[in-house]
Parts: structure tokens; C-alpha cells; sequence
């Protein structure tokens, strides 16, 4: 275990240093490969179905007892899920990126920076690993700031005004968060002397409520809810497969992660405070599912989705921590769920753009007979993420909307209804965007080569896609809530 | 491995689709879908025989699903395979019919076609052969989808685009409700199946029971298009191309009301109440009513043929729901049960003629649009001269769709409209009911007759376009739906008896039923009891016929042809036909406002509230904002001379020294 | 072992303030540069002179014979080719002089009334001898003066050369007052070596050769346009 534990991370590290040595054009290669190693070694984690948690030491100066225990991994079911989000859909955007990042692209003609890209990509990859298989806070905050500096590095890829200052708002709002976490685990610590993910459990039930307030905001902010999710829809000026994995697999899951990790830690979170955090995901979900309709950009569409596909698995979480265990079991399989959907949806679009020079869904029509494959994934990516049955988040909605029934008294009914008319919405919309920019009248006569890579990697994930429940459900069915 | 028919056929269903999808050539690719769904057909009728004849039912488990306390499952019962039978045959024949239809100036790939039509299939056969919500959940919804895409088949017309949004998300949202249901019923008993999730709505509070009752009613009305929840039915159906627009209408509508019985009455029949078996019966029946009104009304005002027939598909439906209204309402009622068993079989009887005469009409309404090229019935005419078997068999639909003497539609209509006078001596607002549907089945008459009299067939040419013949197997396709329609109106003894079975009702308790295939109404059902004998009533016909031939005949009366004289003028002949807008003004101008296009609602404070929530705008820009201008502020200190900058720094080490030494101190 | 001579250090501080008022008001930046070099081998002098009392301390000596005497002009030697002359200061001569003489009084009368104040709060025990303490006060107020001349050719010289040699000088202010406070310690050698400018001229004068190259002049005035 710890020889895969220290490939996940070490090689995609491995992987960005030798980026940094290398010209572009080998860069590329580089990071497929470390890209796949690691997801082959996170798969066979997560195979392995353990739960083991290892300390290997700490920092002296902190003091006696849990101090000493610091650095260290933990494997188990929710580490395995965040594993295979964050490897396999790294791999998907190395892969992907491979004919993205390119000149032929439309959009973004791009023909040096690909070593500078990939470096911060694969950092990017193992600093997820990292926040998946930190055993406690401290450990977590540190490749938690990692994440946030990649993304900011690859936000700002382009180097044009626009993508400089969505880089800027993201660091700036992200980092604003993790003040918050910075301040929850000091005063966690000097409270308990600890800073293991079930110190909570030893403060009083009011101040475990604050400072799981407090981690709460830094989460909030890095998953872009509300009131900090202004920064995910102007993170688009990123190169789409960036965008992709900063929504679908890093960054944004870190936010949710977090908190999932703190509530599956064995203690109870008050009552107001699991309110607090059901009320917000449900605000976050509408206010989000209200913004579809204003946009005309068919990434920034995708960016307020994944702000409500986000408040989705705060709701599950929320909903667990009342005490309905299905729920937790459905949030934390949406993370892999919505991270499969969202890929392809971006991927999809990145070809889109690609080919036709433009994100905008006036401009866009009739692509369906150029790019049958990016009309297919979009269809499943869209029908996979509203939940149309058999495709992945169904089941993992599934999961919560009954952790919602389990719960005592009108509220469970309540939110059943409301999360059934944000699917509801959220398919019609996304069908009425797809049947925009596929169908119809072709806007124009151009050809498009899409390299094969991309096609061949989308219609790998298509296929992922289908199957990936398969693969998460009996993960997902071994977490135990509280 | 496999233990009945259904999980092969399901099997050879996919296979099929993924086979028939990989040809360039549409004319391969029909004809190998057709040999699949052909050989999933007679797969399946082995079945449906051995569960309807040898009245055994089928039950065996394919895969467990410990997960979610549930297996999938095949269950096939009476009441399923009879659907089972009607789904697969019609599905066989419109499949036939496509070859020939897609086979003309299509220039997608038949895997845009033919794979979504078996997937459909496969998902229609799903939905009727399994005894579990969460399954039947998921080949509802594989049936909607894979409908929806081939619905959306002409994708680069907007029409199409926007009947294919608006059918896949009503019929989605109404199948949310469905999902709701199982969901709430699952948490009461960890079961997904009919038998236990009904033992769990019985023993709910009232309150739930209604609610979930209600969910399911709009999730299949919505599917089978009753008004006002199948909105969408009348821009879908005639968007997908006819052979789908054939299933649709035949046999995928008609799984709502599948669902209907299936929750109403196998699953519910014997734990509502009387009062609530009588409130969802007359709900059921209202609606039903209503439907058929508005259908018939509204498809006399339509130029657009195929729409025109999926108005008189929404007006059959309400027959359809009519009939079952009727008798969920007097189900378990003691002295009326007999009139509850003649609706349902009223029901079950009226679901195989409409899916038969359905179909066939939207065969002859594609086959008129293969012909000319338009839907529009002002500019389609005389086709009888180009393709007289679809004409003849287009003359027979259309018989049934009005429920003339001697064909189907009229036996099932006579059963219906017998059950429900019945119904209404003793409920009178059944009785109202039955005057509504018979004046709706009045203006069917009249609608159909215009698009088969007054332009498509008969009448001049048009002289737009040179008409195409059609393909033989379009031909094949609709002269055997047209012989069903006669051979079941001449004997409807027969299809009485296959309807009874797979209802599980005692034909014989209701009809005293005559070798010739005539029917009697047994008197316990109603003292005025009925007699039909269409043989009887066929040779009186005939006679009839031979006997105003043989006057003709023998009356030798002066024939002289004269051109039409119109005031002198010089007219070129197809400018002065009879067109299809100028029928029933009158009636039209009457009936103007029931079926009204209303403008899309507009909602106030939508600008108001998006700038409430767009943080960036009120919060964020403001702050960093006054952030820049206090840095701003800030750097005018730096002014770029160098001695400025030692004077900060002395004076700053001034105050740190002062510091310093006051602290020491 | 010998005494240190007071005589001898008190005329090579006070020679000290006359080299660096010089290297302060010469117009001729190469005069200047002669000017500093003059101060340098003094305190060079001064830190051998020390060394009787302290042998760590010619270390010092010698290192500061290197960097002070021999690069530090060499670098404004070479720095100051083709451009003698300096711009026009903010103020002149006679101003000058006048706040010379007056820092040099003033710091000598304070020195020496305040003197063990400073002296006893350092290092220096009451083991210190009395002749060293007399030196110290009289260093003191030299140390000061040039340290304060340094900053007065930081402050009022436009010429960034000037800027550079004022720097020097704060130098020599402060390792002059080093070396007088604690004469006796090894650190002081160390502390003295370690804080020798010598690259931060280079760096300085290559900064400025920079910005004549680009602008075409030194006047530090003149450089407003390098803010942002």
C-alpha cells in the first residue's frame, strides 16, 4: 500500500518536474504517462478496498500527543472515490489536451507553453491525490493550497487580460476561503491539541458547530457556492480541458471533499449547523439553475451547473448529517458521478469550440453532422448529469433523494420536490442548449478536423460514462455515515 | 441461461440495434432491423401464446440488485402480454414500413434511425414485462429517450427541434413523478415490486395514497396524451417520421394506458375504497371525456394531416381513458360490476382497434407525404390514381377511425358506448359523458372524411409536384393493417375473447357470443341488452349494394359529361379544387377557442432578481474596487525620486530607534 | 605588546571627516572617488592601528583594504569615465560646510557628555581601559559625522554616484563607531567583515550604468518616469 500510496502522487510529480526538463513537444507524452500510472495505481486502491490509515511523523515543535502524528496517508472508500475522480479524469485531460492544446486549435491556436501547461496540470493531479489521502487537516490545508495555485497557473494559461484577472478572482476568492480554514484548524487544534479530522468531536457541541462553520466557508469558497461563486463562471477563460478537470475532478471536489471528510469522521454535527448547510446547497442549487437560462456562453452554462451539481452533493452531505445515511452514501458517489458527466459535457463543448472558433450558443448550430461524437457526449453528458436512468447520476441522486425520505417529518418531502425540479429544469435546459447547438441548420460550411485523440478519447469517456456506476455503487454503499 | 422468450427477444432487440446501425445503406439497414424485430416478434408471441392460451404466467430473475432490495426480473401476466402482443406486431409492421419510407431522400445514416427505433422497441417490451418499479422505471425511460431521438430525426428543422424539447421534458417531468412514487413506497417496504409497493400505498395515510395515486395518473396520461397534459403530442407526432409516428401513436400511447390499468386496477382494484375507486374513475373518465371532445374539435380545423391525426389520436385516447374511467369507477360495486368488467373490456378492445387503425392512418399520412413531399392537405389531392392499395386501405382506416359498420373501430365503440350508457342510467354524469364522446365521435367521422375525401386521395391532382409510387413494403404494411381492421370489425368475437383473457374477465358472463362471431349483451349486464352481427349486417350491406347496381343496370339512365362552368373564365383545373381549409367554416369558427395557441407567459422581476444574485455585481467589484483606489492612493507616495524614499526610511528607523529605546527603558 | 596611541588615532578620525566632507562636496566625481579612497586607507589604518589591541581585528584591516581601498574605487573609477562632473547638487558649498562643522561639534560635545552611556549599555565592561574610552568618545563623534555627511550626500546630491559614495561613507560611519565601541571582541572583526558593501556597490553602479545607457543621465531627479 505504500508503494501505490507514494506512486499516485509521487509520479504525476515525477511526471511535472520531467515536463519542466523537457521541450514541449515531449511534455505532452510525459504527462499521459504519468497521468496513466497514477490512475492505474488509484484504481488498484481503490480494488483494494482497505481502509488503512498510516502516520509516518510529525512536527516536533507543535508539541506532545497527535502533534507528533502528522504526515501520513488514509486510504478508505471516500479517498478511493476522490482517487478515481481526480486520476482517471486526469488522464482523460492529458489525453485530451494532447490535440487541445495545439495550433490547429480554433479557439486558442496554441503552439509553445504545452511543458508549462502540463507541469501544473500533473502538480495539479497529485496535489488532488494528496487532499484524497491526507489523514487529517493540516496535511489537507497544505496540498489544498496546492490546488489553488494550480489553478490559478492554469486559469491564467493564455496570458491575455481576461484570463490573468479570472485567474486573479480565483486565487484571491479561493485563498480568502482558505483563511477560514487556516483559522478553523488553529483554533481546532488549540482547542484539542489535534488536528485528526475527529478532533470535532472532542470540542462542545457549540464550538464544533463554529468551527465546522468556519471550514465550511473555506469549502464554500473553493467549491463556488454561494455567496462565492462568482470566481467558477470567469474561470472559463481557461483552455477547456483545464475547465474540465478543475470542475469535474479538482478544485471545486476539494471544497466538498473537505466536508465530507469532516462529517464522515465519527462525530455528530449539530442540528443548526447540518441546516445551515442543506438551506445553502438548496439556495446555491436555484440560484445556480436560475443563471442558466441568462447564458450565452456555453461554458460559463457549464460553470453555474457545476455550482448547483455542487450544492447537490452539500445537500447529500447535509441531508447525511441529520442522520440519513443513503444520503452521505448519494453525495459521495455524485463526486465520481457528476465527474464523469461533467468531463464529457466539457470535452464535448472543448470540441465545439475547437472546431467552430466560438463558445457562443447564438453562433453555434447544426453540429451534429460535423461532429457526431461531441453530439453524442454532449446528449449523455446532459442526460447523465440531470439524471435520466440508467446513467450515473440518477443512481447517485437516487441514493439521496431517498436519504431525504428517510428523514423525520415534512422536510424530507420537501426537499425530494425541490431537487426533482432542479433536475427537471436542469434537463430541459440542457436538452434545449444541446438540440441548439447540434441540431438545426449548420451555421457554417467549414470543415472541422478534430484530431483523433480527442475523439477517441471522448468516445472512451462516453463508454466510462455508462459504466462508471458500476464501478461506484459498491464503493460508494461501503461508506457508513454516522 | 434464458428461460423465456422475453429476455432473448430483448437481447435480439440490442443486437439488432447495434447490427442495423453499423450499415451505410438504409436498405440493409431496414431489412436487417426488420428481420430482428421480426424474429423478436414470433419470439415474443411464443410467450404472449403460452401466458394468454395456456393461461400460465411467466416469472423468473435475471440479475439481483442487493443493493437497492430489488431484482430485476422478467414477470409477464395476462395484462402484460396482451400489450406485449399489440407492442411487438405493430412494432414489426411500422419497421417494415420504414424501409420503404426511410429508404427515399435521406441523407443521415440509418444509425440515426434504426438503432433508436429497436432500443424503442426493446424499452416498450421492458416496460410491459416486468412487475418492478425501479425496472419499469428504467425502460420508461429508455423508451422516452430512444423516442425522443427519433422524434428529433429531421434535426435541422426548428419545428422538429422544438416538438422533440417540449415531448422528451413533459413526458420526463411527468415520469418524475413515477420515480417519486417508487421512491416513497420503496422506503416504506425496501421493495420496488407491484405487489409489495401496493401492499405499502394501501396501509399509507390517505393523504400519501391520493398524492402518489395522483403522480402515476399524470405520469401516464402525460404519455398517452390526454389533454391537457399531451400538449406535446400534437408537434411530436408529426415531426417523427411516419413509421415512428405509427408506433407512437399505436402502441407507445397506448402504454399509458397500460399504466393506468396496471395501477388502478391490477395494483389497486381490490385495496381502494369504493369512494376512491369512484372519485379516480370519474377523474379518469372526465379527462378521458374532455380529451375526446377537444381531439375531435380540433382535428376538424387541421390542415396539416399529420397533425390532424395526432389531434384524433388525443381524441381516441379519451375514448380509451373514457372506457376505463367508467369502470375503475364501478369496480367492486356489487350490483354494477358487470357494467365495470363490459368498459374495461370496452377499454381493452377499443386499445387494440386504435392501435391498429392509428397506425395504418399514419402509414397512409406518410405514405402521402413520401408521395408529395407536404403535409399540407390543401395542396395534396386525386392520389387514389397513384397508389390504390394505400388508398383502399386508407379508406378502411378511416372507416374505423369513425367507427363505421362493419370495421373494428365501430365494434369497440359500441362496446364502449354500451358500457357507458349503461354506466349512465345509473350515474347520470356517465351518461353525459356518453353524449359528449358520441357527438366527438360524430366530428371523427366528418375530419376523417375530409382528409380521405376531400383532398388526399380523391378530388384532382395537385400540380405541384409529380407524385413518387410508393415502395411495396409501405403497401404490404398497410394492407395488413387494413385486413386486421376488417377481419376484427367482421369478427369481434375473436379479438373480445384475446382481450378478455389477457384482462382475466369472463367473456361469457358478458356477451353471449355466436359461432358467426356475433355479439349479444348478456341481459344481467343491462335489461336493454344489444345484439351486433356485422356478417349479418355486411350481406344486408351487399345485398343492398348488388340491388342499387342491378337498378342501375337495368335503369340504363343518360350519362353526359359536362366541364364545369365557372362564370366564363378560363381556369386551369387544380386551381379550382375543393380545398381542405374550406371545410366546416362554420363548425370551425364555433369551435375556435377550444384548443387556443397561447403566447409564452412572461415573469416580472426576472431581471431584478438576477442582479440580486450576481454577487459580483453589488459585492465583490464594489470592494475590490475601492480596494484599487485606497492602493492607488497609496502608491502617489511613490514618486520616483530616491531621496523621498531615504527620507521614509530614516524616518521610519527614527521611529523604530524611538521605540526601541522607550521600550528598554 | 604596545599601547595604542591616541594621538595617532584621534588625527586619523579627524582626517576622516576632512576626506569625506571632501568626497561630499567635490564636484569632480573622480575627485570624489580619490577623495573616498583617501578615507578608506584610513580607516584601514584605524582598523590596524585597533588590531594592536584586538589581531582578530587585522583580518578586517586587510579585508577592508580590498574591498574599500582597491574595488570600491575601482569601481567608481571605472563607473565615472567620460562623466567627471556631477549634477548640479540641491545645495551648495557654503550650506555645506556649515552643517559639517556644526554635526562635528555638536556630535563631539555630545559624545563626549554621553558617552559612557553607550559605551557601558554595549559589550564594553568597566574592564575596558581609560585610553580606549577617550578614543571612543572622540570616534564617536567622527563616526557620526561622517555617517551623517553620508546620508546628507544621499539626500541633497542629484547625482546617483554621489548617492553611492554617500553610502560608502554611512559605511565607514558605522564600522568606524563598531570598531570604537568594541574593540576588544573577536565578533567585532566578524561583524565589521560581514557587513562590507562592496557587492551592493557593484550592484548599485551596474543598476546606474544601466540607467545612464537608457536615459542618459544620473541625475536621480531626473528618473521620476522609473515609478509606476
Amino acid at each position: 500500500m505504500h508503494a501505490m500510496v507514494a506512486a499516485v502522487i509521487g509520479v504525476p510529480i515525477a511526471g511535472a518536474v520531467l515536463c519542466l526538463a523537457v521541450r514541449d513537444k515531449a511534455s505532452k507524452y510525459i504527462a499521459v504517462l504519468a497521468t496513466a500510472v497514477a490512475a492505474a495505481y488509484a484504481s488498484a486502491i481503490a480494488a483494494a478496498q482497505s481502509k488503512v490509515t498510516v502516520v509516518f511523523g510529525g512536527l516536533p515543535w507543535l508539541g506532545e500527543g497527535a502533534a507528533k502524528a502528522l504526515f501520513g496517508y488514509q486510504v478508505d472508500p471516500l479517498a478511493s472515490i476522490m482517487l478515481l475522480a481526480a486520476t482517471i479524469i486526469g488522464l482523460v485531460t492529458a489525453i485530451y489536451s494532447f490535440g487541445y492544446v495545439s495550433v490547429g486549435n480554433r479557439e486558442h491556436s496554441t503552439s509553445s507553453g504545452q511543458a508549462r501547461y502540463f507541469f501544473w496540470l500533473m502538480l495539479f493531479v497529485a496535489s488532488m491525490c494528496g487532499i484524497a489521502l491526507s489523514p487529517n487537516l493540516l496535511q489537507l490545508l497544505i496540498f489544498w493550497e496546492m490546488t489553488t495555485l494550480c489553478s490559478w497557473a492554469l486559469i491564467s494559461f493564455y496570458d491575455n487580460e481576461e484570463s490573468l484577472k479570472a485567474g486573479m478572482k480565483a486565487l484571491i476568492m479561493t485563498s480568502f476561503g482558505g483563511l477560514f480554514f487556516i483559522g478553523g484548524l488553529v483554533w481546532v487544534f488549540s482547542a484539542t491539541k489535534s488536528m485528526g479530522f475527529d478532533a470535532l468531536a472532542l470540542m462542545t457541541p457549540t464550538a464544533r458547530a463554529w468551527a465546522f462553520v468556519l471550514f465550511l466557508i473555506a469549502a464554500w469558497a473553493k467549491s463556488a457556492q454561494l455567496p462565492f461563486h462568482t470566481w467558477l463562471p470567469d474561470a472559463m477563460a481557461a483552455p477547456t480541458p483545464i475547465s474540465a478537470y478543475l470542475h469535474a475532478a479538482s478544485m471545486v471536489k476539494a471544497g466538498v471533499f473537505l466536508v465530507a471528510r469532516l462529517l464522515l469522521a465519527g462525530w455528530h454535527l449539530p442540528y443548526d449547523a447540518a441546516l445551515l448547510l442543506v438551506v445553502a446547497a438548496l439556495v446555491t442549487m436555484f440560484s445556480a439553475l436560475y443563471f442558466y437560462f441568462f447564458q450565452s456562453d456555453a461554458k460559463r452554462l457549464l460553470a453555474f451547473s457545476t455550482i448547483a451539481q455542487l450544492g447537490y452533493i452539500m445537500l447529500g452531505l447535509g441531508i447525511g448529517s441529520m442522520g440519513a445515511d443513503l444520503a452521505t452514501r448519494g453525495a459521495v458517489l455524485h463526486i465520481l458521478m457528476h465527474a464523469f458527466a461533467k468531463t464529457l459535457l466539457f470535452l464535448s463543448i472543448g470540441v465545439v469550440a475547437y472546431t467552430q472558433g466560438t463558445r457562443e450558443l447564438t453562433k453555434l448550430s447544426g453540429l451534429a453532422a460535423k461532429a457526431p461524437v461531441a453530439a453524442f457526449g454532449f446528449f449523455v453528458g446532459a442526460f447523465a448529469l440531470s439524471g435520466v436512468p440508467p446513467l450515473p447520476c440518477f443512481w447517485s441522486k437516487l441514493y439521496m433523494l431517498s436519504g431525504a425520505l428517510q428523514l423525520k417529518g415534512s422536510f424530507g418531502p420537501v426537499i425530494l420536490v425541490l431537487v426533482m425540479l432542479e433536475s427537471l429544469a436542469t434537463f430541459g435546459w440542457f436538452l434545449y442548449v444541446g438540440q441548439r447547438i447540434f441540431y438545426g441548420k449548420p451555421a457554417n460550411e467549414d470543415p472541422c478536423g478534430i484530431p483523433l485523440s480527442m475523439n477517441a478519447i471522448l468516445i472512451a469517456l462516453i463508454l466510462a460514462t455508462i459504466l462508471v456506476p458500476i464501478a461506484g455503487i459498491p464503493i460508494a454503499a461501503q461508506i457508513v455515515g454516522l | 441461461m434464458f428461460q423465456s422468450n422475453v429476455e432473448i427477444t430483448f437481447l435480439v432487440l440490442v443486437v439488432g440495434a447495434l447490427i442495423s446501425g453499423m450499415s451505410r445503406s438504409w436498405r440493409t439497414a431496414g431489412w436487417v432491423a426488420a428481420v430482428f424485430v421480426g424474429a423478436a416478434t414470433v419470439l415474443c408471441w411464443i410467450d404472449v401464446v403460452n401466458v394468454l392460451v395456456g393461461s400460465k404466467t411467466i416469472h423468473h430473475t435475471i440479475l439481483h440488485l442487493p443493493l437497492f432490495g430489488t431484482s430485476l426480473a422478467v414477470d409477464l401476466d395476462p395484462l402484460g402480454a396482451g400489450f406485449l402482443l399489440l407492442t411487438i406486431a405493430i412494432t414489426f409492421l411500422a419497421t417494415i414500413y420504414s424501409i420503404g419510407y426511410m429508404g427515399g431522400e435521406v441523407t443521415e445514416k440509418p444509425l440515426r434511425f434504426y438503432t433508436p427505433l429497436l432500443l424503442f422497441a426493446a424499452g416498450m417490451i421492458g416496460v410491459v414485462s416486468v412487475q418492478d418499479w425501479l425496472a419499469f422505471f428504467l425502460f420508461w425511460e429508455l423508451m422516452t429517450l430512444a423516442s425522443y431521438v427519433l422524434v428529433v430525426f429531421n434535426r435541422e428543422d426548428p419545428v422538429v427541434q422544438r416538438a422533440g424539447l417540449k415531448y422528451f421534458i413533459m413526458t420526463h417531468v411527468a415520469s418524475a413523478g413515477l420515480l417519486i412514487a417508487a421512491l416513497v413506497l420503496w422506503l416504506k417496504t425496501g421493495s420496488f415490486s407491484f405487489g409489495e409497493q401496493a401492499t405499502a400505498l394501501k396501509s399509507s395515510t390517505d393523504w400519501l395514497r391520493n398524492t402518489l395515486l395522483a403522480l402515476y395518473f399524470l405520469a401516464f396520461a402525460t404519455k398517452s396524451g390526454v389533454f391537457p397534459f399531451g400538449d406535446w403530442l400534437p408537434d411530436a407526432y408529426p415531426a417523427a417520421p411516419s413509421g415512428v409516428s405509427a408506433i407512437l401513436s399505436g402502441v407507445a400511447g397506448k402504454l399509458g394506458a397500460y399504466g393506468v390499468l396496471r395501477v388502478f386496477w391490477q395494483m389497486m382494484g381490490d385495496s381502494l375504497t369504493r369512494a376512491e375507486l369512484m372519485t379516480w374513475g370519474v377523474v379518469i373518465a372526465v379527462f378521458g371525456t374532455v380529451s375526446a371532445f377537444v381531439g375531435g374539435v380540433t382535428a376538424m380545423r387541421e390542415n396539416d394531416f399529420k397533425r390532424q391525426l395526432a389531434f384524433s389520436s388525443i381524441g381516441q385516447t379519451g375514448y380509451i381513458y373514457l372506457a376505463l374511467g367508467i369502470g375503475i369507477a364501478l369496480l367492486r360495486s356489487e350490483r354494477l360490476e358487470p357494467i365495470a368488467q363490459l368498459a374495461l373490456l370496452g377499454a381493452g378492445f377499443h386499445i387494440l382497434n386504435d392501435a391498429v387503425y392509428k397506425s395504418l392512418l399514419f402509414m397512409s399520412a406518410g405514405s402521402v407525404l413520401y408521395s408529395t413531399g407536404t403535409r399540407d392537405l390543401n395542396k395534396v389531392g386525386g392520389l387514389a390514381a397513384v397508389m390504390p392499395w394505400a388508398a383502399a386501405a386508407a379508406f378502411v382506416g378511416v372507416l374505423s377511425l369513425s367507427g363505421l359498420p362493419p370495421t373494428n373501430g365501430f365494434a369497440s365503440k359500441w362496446v364502449i358506448y354500451q358500457s357507458s350508457i349503461s354506466a349512465g342510467l345509473e350515474f347520470a354524469p356517465f351518461l353525459i359523458m356518453a353524449i359528449v364522446a358520441f357527438f366527438a365521435g360524430l366530428s371523427t367521422f366528418a375530419y376523417s372524411l375530409k382528409f380521405f375525401y376531400g383532398t388526399a386521395f380523391l378530388g384532382t391532382p395537385s400540380a405541384e409536384r409529380e407524385p413518387k409510387r410508393l415502395p411495396r413494403t409501405m403497401t404490404i404494411a398497410q394492407v395488413v393493417l387494413a385486413a386486421i381492421c376488417v377481419i376484427v370489425g367482421m369478427v369481434p368475437a375473436t379479438a373480445v375473447k384475446l382481450v378478455s383473457s389477457a384482462f382475466q374477465l369472463d367473456n361469457h358472463a358478458l356477451y353471449r357470443i355466436s359461432s358467426y362471431g356475433a355479439l349479444s349483451t348478456q341481459p344481467h349486464i343491462h335489461p336493454l341488452a344489444a345484439y351486433w352481427n356485422p356478417v349479418g349486417l355486411a350481406i344486408a350491406l351487399g345485398v343492398c349494394v348488388l340491388f342499387a347496381e342491378f337498378i342501375r343496370t337495368v335503369g340504363r339512365p343518360g350519362k353526359r359529361e359536362v366541364p364545369n362552368w365557372y362564370c366564363g373564365e378560363e381556369h386551369v383545373e387544380h386551381e379550382v379544387r375543393f380545398r381542405a381549409q374550406d371545410f366546416y367554416s362554420a363548425f370551425n369558427e364555433i369551435f375556435a377557442k377550444v384548443y387556443p395557441r397561447l403566447p409564452a407567459p412572461r415573469l416580472p422581476g426576472v431581471k431584478k432578481l438576477r442582479s440580486v444574485l450576481d454577487f459580483d455585481e453589488w459585492l465583490y467589484q464594489p470592494i475590490t474596487a475601492s480596494g484599487r483606489r485606497i492602493i492607488t492612493k497609496i502608491s502617489r507616495s511613490h514618486a520616483g525620486v530616491p531621496q523621498l524614499y531615504i527620507i521614509w526610511q530614516i524616518a521610519g528607523m527614527g521611529i523604530v530607534l524611538a521605540i526601541l529605546l522607550f521600550t528598554i527603558r | 605588546m604596545t599601547e595604542i596611541s591616541p594621538k595617532l588615532v584621534h588625527t586619523l578620525s579627524l582626517i576622516m571627516v576632512l576626506t569625506s566632507f571632501a568626497a561630499v562636496e567635490a564636484r569632480n566625481l573622480r575627485h570624489a572617488t580619490v577623495a573616498y579612497l583617501c578615507q578608506a586607507l584610513l580607516i584601514c589604518g584605524l582598523l590596524a592601528v585597533y588590531s594592536i589591541e584586538n589581531t582578530a581585528l587585522l583580518y578586517w584591516a586587510v579585508t577592508a583594504l580590498v574591498t574599500k581601498a582597491v574595488l570600491v574605487p575601482a569601481f567608481l573609477w571605472r563607473s565615472t569615465e567620460g562623466v567627471p562632473n556631477e549634477s548640479r547638487s540641491l545645495i551648495g558649498f557654503g550650506t555645506s560646510s556649515i552643517v559639517a562643522i556644526l554635526v562635528l561639534a555638536l556630535m563631539y560635545v555630545f559624545t563626549h557628555a554621553h558617552a559612557r552611556f553607550f559605551v557601558q549599555s554595549g559589550t564594553y565592561q568597566a574592564a575596558t581601559p581609560s585610553t580606549l574610552l577617550s578614543i571612543a568618545e572622540t570616534n564617536l563623534a567622527v563616526a557620526f559625522t561622517v555617517f551623517v555627511l553620508g546620508l546628507y550626500a544621499i539626500l541633497t546630491r542629484r547625482d546617483a554616484i554621489k548617492t553611492v559614495i554617500g553610502l560608502c561613507l554611512l559605511e565607514n560611519g558605522v564600522h568606524l563607531s563598531l570598531v570604537s565601541l568594541a574593540p576588544t571582541i573577536r565578533e567585532t572583526a566578524l561583524a565589521g567583515i560581514s557587513t562590507e558593501v562592496v557587492v551592493t556597490v557593484w550592484l548599485l553602479l551596474y543598476i546606474i550604468g544601466g540607467i545612464r545607457d537608457k536615459f542618459g543621465t544620473t541625475d536621480t531627479s531626473k528618473l521620476s518616469e522609473l515609478h509606476w
